[in-house]
């Protein structure tokens, strides 16, 4: 059983710098364990992420994860608490999988030696140990994937955010990536953005919807799965219809 | 990163020992020694003419690291380390690669010449260069596509060496340290203005890095921080060596290695121990010989600094390629010092015209011959009716320039002690500066 932990956003805003139309302003709290956030392309799902992984400083308002805030004294103790993986993976030229998770653990905060050590075992963690001292330019696309994931969870955080994780990769990718995710010790709550809502019934708790730069629903997933109309062939796609539908 | 990693795939790290054996061949082959003596700043500053190489293949390097960050999506990254921090470690072997490549061609300079001590401030200065050229190397990798940050880095950085000399502008030289291999002769030590001028104009290209890495401004800024800082610290730079100012200023403290022989003392500096039981013995022997013309010298010749209120104490400058014949005219100049090729000028020249520096010439060529030097080199110099070069004495009225051997061959033609009257006159118009001197010997 995954642990849950409280995610706090308070009158968050943010609006890119070359783009005036978008502008996201969020005021949301989860305490649930596993969360799937969705929403269309551009709802500014990524950006909420961005948000909360302390990527992107928000304009105003308050981010908290499990009490530590974001802009406080204790942002270094919320970034190694907060793992974050992106949407786009770009590894370091050049290293090999565990150097490159230890560079990570090292931006993190941790110590050298330790974020060596500790590799070691995140690697076996995303069933890639063996491939410690592959480049990380000689691997598989679904390998790249759980490298990122690694590196996410090298600092053993309490909070993992996986934005658009399993997009590109084949059926059969998207199923491992799912099972590793769910295999996920349990002390690790997560939040997912994703606009794949076909298998959300199978791994996550907690649902909530995006549009437009703002939280337009929020609840848990028999809640969410309760409105798709009846005889749906695919409930949870037909209940997020209804919700997106019901925003515009 | 770790060191194993950063040695494994940083090309600073695989660039250093190509370039060690590259540039020892290139500096051994290029540099052109003067007198070899063992001046660890004269041969420290003659080994930074590799600079010129070194810090654009390392600063290039440092942009290949850049580039990598950012292509490894790093700057995007939720980090707690900061980002100089993480710049740092990222560039670090560029610079310990050409720091290393730095001092081992400073070793195969200074080693064959002896137990040389390298001078500590010009490869600080040095470094100080190193350093900020990597850093903007790093930062350049960042902003731009690899295959133009490398070229712009490496030919850029070149340039900052090569057009200033191309320019010939003081103050360019100054600021960008290409005055370094310009460092000294013994009786010179680095001038303290260039190496402010370094530190300035290097500490603002670390300081609009670092503010920029950390601030991540829009790229409009970028030109704006760097021109602010770099004309604050030219203005800095320019106060402490204005343009026209040498890379050298004059050796401070007392040669301290003395050699006596007949009652002459010859004080040199460590650097020319070898040297002082020659010139002692070639200034015993003038000296001899101009007391025995009646002529009262000074009994010391020292290097360095001289007491000048001492009338039995003179300055001097040698150098391991002085012959006997140079020896002498270089114990005429301190005796019978004159434009333009007095070391030390009397104390009321810094206050007045130094009108009777016009004897200088002549005086010095009575000395010179009387102390034995061979009269092809007083030929050299006054043959053919040759004299005083005007420009040197613009003061001197111009009945005085006359040609030099017809003149002193009135002198000689004089009985001994008239003509050791006429050199005493004339040298104690010298220390006058505002009189003018009994030059015609009738």
């Amino acid at each position: 059983m995954t642990d849950a932990i409280s995610v706090r956003l308070s009158e968050v805003s943010y609006a890119y710098r070359r783009s005036g139309s978008f502008k996201l302003t969020v005021s949301w709290a989860t305490v649930s364990p596993r969360t799937v956030l969705l929403g269309p392309n551009g709802a500014g799902k990524t950006t909420m992420l961005s948000i909360i992984a302390g990527v992107l400083r928000p304009a105003s308002g308050h981010v908290e994860v499990g009490g530590l805030s974001l802009d406080g004294g204790d942002r270094a103790a919320y970034l190694r608490a907060v793992g974050w993986m992106p949407q786009q993976i770009a590894p370091i030229a050049g290293l090999s999988c565990r150097e490159q998770i230890a560079y990570v653990g090292w931006l993190k905060g941790l110590g050298k030696s330790e974020a060596w050590d500790r590799a070691v075992g995140t690697l076996a963690d995303v069933d890639l140990a063996e491939l410690a001292d592959r480049r990380t330019s000689d691997i598989s696309g679904g390998q790249l994937r759980r490298i990122s994931l690694a590196q996410a969870l090298i600092t053993r955080p309490s909070l993992l955010l996986l934005d658009e994780p399993t997009a590109g990769l084949d059926p059969n990718q998207r199923s491992n990536f799912r099972d590793l995710v769910a295999g996920l010790p349990g002390e690790v709550a997560v939040l997912v953005s994703t606009h794949q809502v076909d298998d959300i019934a199978d791994t996550f708790d907690d649902v909530a919807i995006m549009s437009e730069g703002a939280i337009v629903w929020h609840g848990p997933l028999t809640r969410f799965m309760g409105l798709a109309t009846d005889g749906s062939v695919r409930p949870a796609e037909a209940a997020y219809r209804t919700i997106v539908h019901e925003s515009d | 990163m770790r060191i194993r990693t950063l040695l494994r795939v940083a090309p600073g790290a695989w660039l250093a020992p190509v370039m060690v054996g590259l540039l020892v061949l290139y500096v051994a082959s290029s540099i052109t020694f003067g007198p070899r003596e063992p001046y660890g700043l004269y041969l420290t500053a003659r080994a930074m003419n590799g600079l010129g190489l070194i810090v654009p293949v390392f600063a290039g390097t440092a942009a290949w690291e850049g580039a990598r960050l950012v292509r490894g999506g790093v700057w995007g990254l939720p980090m707690t380390r900061h980002r100089i921090a993480v710049a740092a470690w990222s560039f670090l072997p560029a610079f310990v690669g050409g720091l290393i490549v730095l001092v081992v061609t400073t070793m195969a300079v200074l080693v064959p010449q002896g137990l040389v001590v390298p001078d500590m401030v010009i490869l600080g200065s040095a470094t100080v260069i190193l350093l900020a050229q990597v850093a903007l190397g790093f930062f350049i990798g960042t902003i731009a596509p690899r295959a133009i940050a490398i070229p712009v880095v490496v030919l850029g950085s070149f340039m900052t060496f090569v057009l200033p000399r191309v320019a010939g502008s003081a103050w360019l030289r100054h600021m960008s340290g290409t005055t370094l291999e310009l460092c000294c002769t013994t009786d010179q030590v680095l001038s303290p203005g260039v190496v402010v001028s370094i530190v300035a104009i290097s500490a603002a290209i670390l300081i609009a890095v670092a503010i920029l890495l950390t601030r991540r401004p829009r790229m409009g800024v970028y030109p704006v921080v760097f021109l602010v800082l770099l004309i604050v610290a030219s203005g800095v730079a320019m106060a402490a060596a204005p343009p026209t100012q040498r890379p050298y200023a004059e050796r401070t403290g007392t040669a301290d290695v003395c050699e006596t022989r007949d009652g002459v003392t010859v004080c040199v500096w460590p650097e020319h121990r070898e040297l002082a039981p020659r010139v002692s013995r070639v200034a015993a022997a003038a000296v001899d010989a101009w007391r025995a013309a009646g002529v009262t010298v000074p009994t010391t010749f020292r290097e360095g600094e001289v007491d000048k209120s001492d009338p039995l104490t003179a300055g001097i400058s040698v150098r391991s390629t002085n012959s006997r014949n140079s020896l002498i005219e270089l114990l005429a100049v301190a005796v019978a010092p004159h434009f333009p090729v007095a070391r030390d000028e009397p104390t009321c020249a810094a206050t007045h015209e130094w009108r009777s520096s016009i004897a200088g010439p002549y005086v010095w060529t009575w000395l010179a011959t009387e102390a034995g030097i061979d009269h092809q080199s007083v030929d050299n110099y006054f043959g053919g009716g040759a004299r005083p070069d005007s420009d040197y004495f613009p003061d001197a009225p111009k009945s005085l320039i006359v040609p030099v051997l017809p003149l002193l061959e009135k002198v000689w033609e004089l009985p001994p002690p008239a003509q050791a009257t006429w050199v005493r006159r004339n040298l104690r118009a010298l220390a006058q500066c505002d009189v003018l001197p009994p030059l015609d010997p009738g």
